[in-house]
């Protein structure tokens, strides 16, 4: 079976001084590369890290943390990589709940949750930056050995356990073997035709999977990697022209900002791209003609989750008249449209989307039950709705557990939003369910107005009652200066009714109890 | 207790150390991404609790508040009254 760490040392000695990676002004070539993966294993195994533990880092995009990936891999520990900015007391609970037996982190880190108790008894605690009380500095990896040390990998052991974004605070981690992520990296390569000329950009937190395939891609394939440590849209586009960035996954909150800088008379120009794709939520047609335009490129969009990876996928320039889809199954996959009772719908009908496909991770760590209940017939259902038409393609309708029952009938979110979006000065919106004595939630509005403009809620109501039916009419608008969205992006729904409540001062108090159900 | 300076540095640094050839005092730490827009929030709550201080609207919407070195004298100068207190 083929590994991660071979695919990657095999492209190193194929192309010593070409860049492996670049970040944050910092290149390494591949053999500079490889020394530091092999030195950061040797260093490991030294410090108490054996075949299988599980090492917790709050993770940064940084060189070193591409390098820990290959030298994880490389000696068969798994990482449980984890946003740094969440509370301590979020990222103990993750650790617990990934048996989490070694730390690498920053400083900083460890001097907050000394305040917490102990984080974990026994195992290692490596320092990024530094040295501090009980931890030892990873700069002493230096004093390692270069080469690989010899380890009894196979390729099937767990390398990362991610952890979902899920809104129920209870943390589900994925199980990523070796082999998935090579299956991964291997389908994406195929699907985007990545070759080793290509410059792959990687401009999400390495925490996720989506960034940690965009690193490990290029350099099996001896490509180079570029990887962007923190993200404004400013930032994206001078490191893209800067880096001569060829290919890039990015997520639609991410695109949204960039046209909007690109539609800007002082947009730098943009010349290396040869494809862009866009991940994780709907683009809104403006923005997506916006960049087609503008970064003059092949333009893709996907949909997947972190259960299943990618599962469709569309290039807009052979899909023309498919705009509003997010494309046709991956060869490795394929896709149902569940009704409530768990069974295929036809073509043409709303239901679950549920995927089945060889790219699934090994299931939730230690929750095989969590696992079964998302499972239906070899399918894993994703939460989210939609339908396909009869060419196969997937039209993504909202997420199941955002549905609005107010009265009795399902409001789908996505419709609200759309028709509020078409308004003049609306930047963005968010419908979501707001609890009410009489129906039980009705439709809450929370929209963010473009800077200067005065948008009245008189307007947002009568574009609604035009293009919308009755029960979909919103109850409650608010204007916030921006909609709750977590580290990748993504709106947080479930933390609208505290912006809301953050910023609107006729927003009425709501006990927690209310507040949680959403 | 840490001082002002110390609370905003460490704060901005925890995920990314500032270049070590930049001159801290001028960064814009939102430009640059230390703290991006949803952080924001709560790094100002955080700051204005540590030292029991609240900035003004215009405060916070003046384009002074995003540069590392003007946001450590103001919230020293808003600090000092509560020291001496």
């Amino acid at each position: 079976m083929e590994k991660i760490a071979d695919l990657f040392y095999s492209s190193a000695k194929k192309n010593p001084l070409k860049t492996a990676i670049w970040c944050d002004g910092a290149a390494l070539t591949y053999s500079e590369l490889a020394e530091l993966a092999a030195r950061y294993s040797n260093f490991l195994l030294k410090n108490g890290v054996s075949y299988g533990d599980h090492i917790g880092i709050p993770m940064n995009n940084s060189v070193e943390s591409a390098a820990l990936i290959i030298a994880a891999a490389d000696i068969g520990a798994a990482l449980v990589p984890i946003n740094p900015t969440l509370p301590i007391s979020a990222i103990k609970a993750a650790f617990e709940s990934g048996d989490v037996k070694h730390i690498i982190a920053r400083r900083s880190f460890y001097e907050e949750s000394e305040k917490y108790g102990e984080l974990l008894k026994g195992g290692a605690k490596i320092c990024l930056d530094g040295e501090t009380g009980g931890t030892v500095s990873i700069r002493r990896a230096s004093e390692e050995s270069p080469e690989r040390p010899e380890t009894r990998v196979t390729g099937r052991e767990r390398l990362i356990l991610t952890m979902t974004s899920g809104s129920t605070g209870e943390p589900k981690p994925i199980e990523l073997a070796q082999e998935t992520k090579l299956l991964r990296a291997m389908a994406h390569i195929r699907l985007y035709g990545i070759t080793e000329n290509d410059s792959v950009l990687a401009a999400t937190p390495l925490y996720h999977s989506l960034a940690e395939r965009l690193v490990i891609m290029p350099l099996l394939i001896g490509a180079s990697s570029v990887l962007l440590p923190r993200f404004t849209p400013q930032l994206w586009l001078k490191c893209v022209e800067q880096r001569r960035v060829t290919f890039t996954i990015a997520v639609s909150a991410q695109l949204s900002q960039i046209a909007q800088l690109l539609s800007s008379p002082f947009a730098p120009e943009v010349s290396s791209l040869r494809c862009v794709v866009s991940s994780s939520a709907l683009l809104e047609a403006h923005v997506r003609n916006e960049l087609i335009d503008k970064l003059r490129c092949d333009f893709h969009e996907m949909y997947g989750t972190s259960e299943t990876s990618t599962a469709t996928s569309i290039n807009f320039r052979e899909a023309l008249c498919k705009k509003q889809s997010v494309g046709r199954a991956l060869p490795e996959a394929e896709i149902r449209i569940l009704g409530d009772d768990g069974k295929p719908l036809m073509r043409g009908s709303t239901g679950e989307i549920a995927v089945k496909t060889s790219l699934m991770c090994g299931g939730y760590y230690k929750m095989p039950k969590a696992m079964e209940a998302a499972m239906a017939d070899g399918f894993f259902r994703t939460g989210d709705m939609g339908f396909l038409d009869e060419d196969g393609y997937l039209f993504f309708c909202g997420r199941k557990k955002e549905i609005i029952i107010t009265g009795g009938i399902n409001v789908y979110p996505q419709d609200v939003e759309s028709c509020v979006r078409e308004l003049p000065g609306v930047l963005e919106c968010a419908a979501f369910s707001y609890p009410d004595e009489r129906l039980g939630e009705v439709v809450a509005l929370a929209v963010v107005a473009e800077e200067g403009v005065a948008l009245k809620k008189r307007a947002i109501q009568v574009q609604c009652a035009r293009n919308l039916a009755d029960f979909q009419q919103p109850h409650k608008i608010f204007f916030l200066p921006e909609l709750p969205k977590n580290s990748m992006g993504k709106l947080v729904k479930s933390r609208l009714l505290e912006a809301v409540r953050l910023f609107c001062e006729d927003a009425p108090e709501i006990s927690e109890k209310e507040g949680g159900r959403l | 207790m840490k001082s002002v300076r110390e609370f905003v540095l460490n704060y901005l640094q925890k995920e990314y150390s500032f270049p070590e050839e930049a001159d801290v005092n001028s960064i814009n730490y939102i430009e640059n991404g230390y703290v991006d827009s949803i952080g924001l929030l709560k790094f100002i709550v955080e700051l204005e609790e540590e030292f029991g201080i609240e900035f003004t609207d215009e405060e916070l919407s003046s384009p002074g508040f995003k540069i590392t070195g003007e946001l450590i004298r103001l919230a020293e100068k808003k600090a000092k009254p509560n020291e001496n207190s």
